[in-house]
């Protein structure tokens, strides 16, 4: 639990970054903490690893479909930095490592294990939007 | 409308395309976006091949076509919610293409909403806060911020000089291990979240992610351009952060 509000301030302060307009800021860390919250929820309810992601994919895709409408902004506003906790890239990064040290099994199956979890995350953003088509902002 | 007219439509829809796959947008987003301010004009339905490094719009009818190269991309979200809001008042009331296109620019030369020196401790910021959610300890956040601020401004330098942003994350990969290395060696802080908060803002795990949407919305050339902008990004992060832990004589610790 003592890593929810630093989701919350990692998604805030990437979207600064990010250059998103000033009042989607808090609420783009709220989307963070939702998708971090979804993840971390499933992976103590017992779900491996692809499982728990695409469920804090689902709740992020979710939060983030909500605030657009209410806010009159763009969904994407919310789901890029709201995104980035969950985002496969230190499994990405250790990938390469271990191959640029000859490691070359290990690294092939993080590699395909960050391309795996990168669907996972895509395939569950997918599914909001249409659940929210027919509500128009 | 004459050909005229719908030249000048095409030449505003060109416009707001270009700014939305300079700020990141998905393919989807701005084929959607062109196709609407096209429509709204009402000079007939646009066929629309957008990709991130450019984008082609015709009315096959009129043998009437733009094409714009797109060379810039970073993510400003300021300005994708800017034009989403502009093709909505414009599918309402279309204005004259000239006023639509003088709006657009004023779009992609608006002021960012933060002040520029925030960008570099809000890139701190979030990658101490990332070192927790990779496995750190609250004692490690504020030095991690601190190794941040310098892994963060020495790429902006890099970018700033010029160099190919290859030889940026290069650089800001190596960079990482050094800052965590004089943590480790000054105050005892554990090496590895700290170099994994930094390298999960810089490390292209969103680039990866965005490509797989590409691909799932069926756009497999973007997809496949951005999976490899994010493969050639991964690799000369992890050359760096190799190169840095060789010279620093350590392995991969986490």
């Amino acid at each position: 639990m003592i890593t929810y509000p630093f989701a919350f301030v990692t998604a805030a302060a990437i979207a600064i970054s990010f250059r998103s307009p000033r009042r989607a800021i808090l609420w783009t860390g709220l989307c963070g903490l939702a998708g971090w919250a979804g993840f971390d929820l499933a992976l103590r309810a017992g779900a491996p690893d692809p499982a728990a992601v695409f469920a804090g994919a689902l709740a992020l895709g979710v939060v983030s479909e909500l605030l657009a409408r209410r806010l009159h902004l763009p969904a994407i506003l919310f789901v890029i930095p709201g995104l980035l906790p969950l985002v496969p890239g230190i499994i990405a990064y250790r990938g390469m490592l271990l191959l640029s040290q000859s490691q070359l099994a290990e690294g092939a199956w993080q590699l395909a294990r960050a391309l795996l979890i990168a669907g996972i995350l895509a395939a569950g953003l997918a599914i909001p939007p249409v659940m929210f088509r027919r509500w128009r902002s | 409308m004459g050909s005229r007219s719908s030249t000048a439509v095409l030449q505003v829809a060109a416009a707001a395309g270009v700014v939305l796959l300079q700020s990141g947008a998905d393919v989807a987003r701005v084929e959607d976006t062109v196709s609407r301010i096209v429509r709204a004009y009402g000079v007939g339905d646009p066929e629309i091949y957008a990709t991130p490094t450019g984008i082609f719009i015709s009315l096959a009818d009129q043998e009437a076509t733009v094409v714009r190269r797109v060379r810039n991309r970073t993510i400003a979200l300021d300005r994708i919610s800017a034009v989403n809001a502009l093709s909505r008042s414009l599918a309402a009331d279309p204005k004259d293409p000239a006023e639509a296109l003088r709006l657009i620019r004023e779009i992609s030369e608006q002021p960012m909403p933060f002040p520029r020196w925030l960008d570099v401790p809000a890139s701190g910021l979030a990658a101490a806060a990332c070192t927790m959610l990779v496995g750190g300890t609250l004692p490690a956040v504020v030095p991690s911020f601190f190794a941040n601020l310098v892994v963060q401004g020495g790429e902006r330098i890099c970018r700033w000089l010029g160099l190919p942003d290859a030889v940026a994350d290069l650089i800001a990969g190596a960079n990482a291990v050094f800052c965590a290395t004089l943590l480790h060696r000054w105050l005892g802080v554990p090496v590895g979240p700290v170099v994994a908060g930094g390298i999960m803002i810089l490390v292209p795990g969103l680039a990866f992610t965005n490509a797989l949407r590409d691909a799932i919305a069926g756009d497999l050339v973007s997809a496949t351009a951005r999976g490899l902008e994010a493969f050639v990004k991964v690799t000369a992060l992890a050359a760096g952060v190799g190169a840095a832990l060789y010279l620093v004589g350590g392995g991969v610790t986490w």
